[in-house]
């Protein structure tokens, strides 16, 4: 930032960007991957550390993006590491470059911690585009100098990330309307504590992390009609009914189940914990 | 009396108050409630001893007294006299050569494990299914089961030696520390630490304790899975602990998961539910060497029918009020939050032979006695003998609730006696009935001991019964 520059934060010049771009480059595979079903990255932690990212770089527009991103997928399980994971992100951010991921590659399969990298990578060139736009706006309004290079530059950084950012403003835009006309989670109705067999325990437990994510909300809790689907882990087994707003777990399999989904009981519990993606392929679902 | 005992400790720790006694009195059992005269808290080993050497000059009972969650009315003061609380005594001394850990007798869990954690990463200690307050010493003196005894045995096995005061005042030291500069272990001198181990306090006041501790391994995994019958389980249980590669196997039966839930009342067990819960515990100190291990549990498990193995870190994730289970020491406060606060247990170890039969027979009277089957089991020191623990919780303002758990735990202890098992950590009850079964020359060299060591039987009154 140029010391005359009363524009505060940082913008997308050569020097800041190269690192990121780099990191970027290094990492693309598993920064394609965390977005993929599967990804080696929880999608709700990943949204965190962008947010920590973002948080310190001061850009508006990825704070509305993922924050309605983050809104979108809702509270899930808190990994083990995931402090660890924001504060490198806050610590790369705050350096204005990546930083040794020594400290938690212990912890964290490689893989993750490719996908930790590039999300921090990630987030910080938008961050400095996102910026930039800012700065642009505020060169127009005389509250930075005009300086006709440097316009022509952001002019040109903003132009080149139009066709991204537009359309993710617009998908965070309809990821920001489902979580608020989505269905608030309900109390979930089930026997008494001591009747209930542990899976209609597991899985009232586990609903809110089941119904986190706002379409799924929607789409399950907002049936017109209840419908009831039967699981059996292991040897145990339990009905949902769910619609209409309402979420009830039973013991056993009900005679008006639709579907009956078979699987052990780590699949369900990976399903709830976000880890879930080797796991499905052990879970069958077949007609009640 | 006072003057003496405030002379040694300080007015301060001395409470003679009945508002200050009373909670020495009972304990969360269905054991009857006791009577003292005086509360000392001394600070200092040097304060305990003279303490002792009044009460030896006085002729004044002594109860030894920590956190006084046994379980078994073991703190409960019979005779009046002094409760002698220990809890000021904390001091944790490690030599990290040798692998072990001195303690003091105020020193709790939580205390020691932080410890560790901080000062010696390397190395680790085992920890009870007991709230994080109790007291490490205490655990090993009363032979108390761990996380950790399946490999290496009860926790009487892991003392290295100790010193004590006698009843006359008199400092004893066994072990190697009583001969050279290193409480390394018991060998290979006369075994006099066994008269500290299981004596409930009644040969003398052991002021320090060396403990073993074990390298901390590198690689963990930790699993639930589910039992549909007493002989699936234990089947599995025998075969993992002999393998003696595995660091715990512990079971606890379909109660301990509904309680964990917050049921309290009503429990009952759906068609379609597990019997029993194992909790495994695998370490290595490779990441290889864990592999092989879970390989190998999980041959095992399937060879004995057990199924729905799941990873504890998924399901803690899921359901934080599990750690409860997997991570010792524990809160507890699933069983001690119970309505009505009471919590009562016999706590046995046998044999393999007949711990389906035993444990058959145990949960049937819990429920004839309208308890729900919760039972506690672990196969212990690599699978040579067994443990049948079972709980009840019960209402403590209810005469006929306290009643009916008396008559429970009294028949549960003839249970399993008969089934060749031997109570840990005997109540009084349970106590007279060990004795009552015990060859004539057990009792009498019992006795011959405490004529020995304590003659006028001050020393925790009323426990471990005369013939």
């Amino acid at each position: 930032m140029d010391r005359r520059d009363p524009f505060p934060r940082r913008t997308a010049t050569l020097g800041l960007m190269v690192p990121w771009i780099a990191e970027v480059a290094a990492t693309l595979p598993a920064l394609v991957r965390s977005y993929g079903p599967g990804g080696p990255l929880d999608p709700r932690i990943r949204e965190q550390i962008i947010l920590a990212v973002t948080e310190v770089n001061g850009c508006r527009y990825c704070a509305w993006i993922h924050g309605s991103w983050q809104e979108f997928l809702g509270e899930g399980a808190h990994a083990d590491a995931e402090q660890a994971l924001l504060t490198y992100a806050r610590a790369c951010a705050e350096a204005g470059r990546p930083l040794p991921a020594d400290e938690f590659a212990a912890v964290l399969p490689p893989e993750a911690v490719r996908a930790v990298r590039a999300t921090v990578a990630q987030i910080e060139v938008s961050n400095l585009v996102g910026n930039t736009v800012d700065g642009l706006l505020a060169r127009v309004a005389r509250k930075r100098p005009l300086s006709p290079f440097d316009f022509a530059r952001e002019a040109a950084t903003v132009a080149a990330a139009i066709p991204i950012a537009v359309p993710l403003l617009a998908t965070a835009g309809a990821m920001r309307v489902a979580a608020r006309i989505a269905p608030p989670m309900p109390e979930v109705d089930m026997p008494p504590a001591g009747e209930a067999n542990l899976l209609v325990h597991l899985l009232a437990a586990a609903a809110p992390a089941y119904l986190a994510n706002a379409v799924i909300r929607l789409a399950v809790l907002g049936l017109p009609r209840t419908v009831a689907v039967g699981i059996r882990a292991g040897r145990t087994a339990a009905t949902v009914r769910v619609g209409r707003g309402r979420l009830a777990v039973e013991n056993g399999i009900g005679r008006d189940t639709i579907v009956v989904v078979e699987g052990e009981v780590e699949p369900l519990l990976q399903l709830a914990t976000g880890s879930i993606v080797r796991e499905l392929s052990s879970v069958r679902i077949r007609p009640s | 009396m006072t003057d003496e005992l405030v002379a040694i400790v300080g007015a301060e720790h001395v409470i003679t108050s009945a508002p200050g006694i009373d909670p020495y009195l009972t304990d969360i059992t269905e054991h009857p409630g006791g009577r003292a005269d005086v509360v000392v808290r001394p600070g200092t080993r040097d304060e305990v001893v003279a303490v002792v050497a009044w009460a030896a000059t006085s002729q004044v009972p002594i109860t030894p007294i920590v956190a006084g969650y046994n379980v078994a009315g073991i703190a409960i003061p019979r005779d009046g006299g002094i409760v002698l609380d220990l809890t000021r005594l904390q001091g944790i001394e490690v030599d990290r050569d040798a692998m072990v850990v001195i303690v003091e007798p105020g020193v709790t869990f939580e205390q020691l494990k932080n410890h560790l954690d901080r000062e010696c990463p390397e190395l680790v200690y085992t920890y009870p299914f007991a709230p994080p307050f109790t007291s490490v010493m205490a655990n090993a003196l009363l032979d108390g089961l761990n996380n950790l005894s399946m490999r290496h045995g009860a926790m009487g096995k892991w003392i290295t030696g100790v010193e004590a005061v006698l009843a006359d005042g008199t400092v004893v030291r066994t072990g190697s520390g009583a001969v050279v500069d290193s409480w390394f272990g018991r060998a290979p001198l006369p075994d006099l630490t066994g008269l500290f181990v299981s004596t409930q306090g009644t040969t003398g006041i052991v002021l320090r304790a060396g403990l073993a501790l074990l390298p901390r391994p590198a690689h963990r995994r930790r699993w639930f899975a589910f039992a549909w019958s007493l002989g699936d389980a234990y089947n599995a249980m025998r075969e993992l602990a002999r393998t003696g590669s595995f660091d715990d196997v512990g079971l606890m039966t379909w109660p301990a998961a509904k309680l964990l839930f917050g049921a309290t009342e009503g429990l009952v067990r759906a068609d379609d539910e597990p019997l029993a819960f194992l909790f495994i515990d695998i370490t290595g100190a490779s990441a290889p060497e864990l592999d092989a291990r879970v390989l190998l549990g999980r041959e095992i498990l399937d060879d004995a029918g057990i199924d729905s193995v799941f990873e504890v870190e998924q399901l803690v994730k899921l359901l934080p009020g599990m750690t409860k289970l997997a991570e010792l020491p524990t809160t507890l406060d699933f069983l001690l939050d119970f309505p009505g606060g009471g919590l009562a247990w016999v706590g046995s170890y046998g044999p393999g032979g007949t711990w389906v039969a035993g444990a058959t027979a145990g949960m049937e009277l819990l429920e004839d006695h309208g308890f729900p089957p919760f039972l506690v089991a672990r196969p212990m020191d690599g699978g040579r003998y067994y443990v049948l623990r079972f709980v009840a919780c019960f209402d403590r303002g209810d005469p006929s609730d306290i009643e009916r758990t008396g008559k429970c735990m009294a028949a549960l202890a003839d249970c399993v006696l008969d089934h060749g098992y031997v109570p840990y950590k005997a109540s009084a009850p349970a106590a007279e009935r060990i004795v009552a079964r015990a060859h004539p020359g057990f009792a009498a060299l019992l006795t011959r001991v405490r004529d020995a060591l304590d003659p006028d039987r001050r020393m925790n009154p009323g426990r471990w019964p005369e013939t």
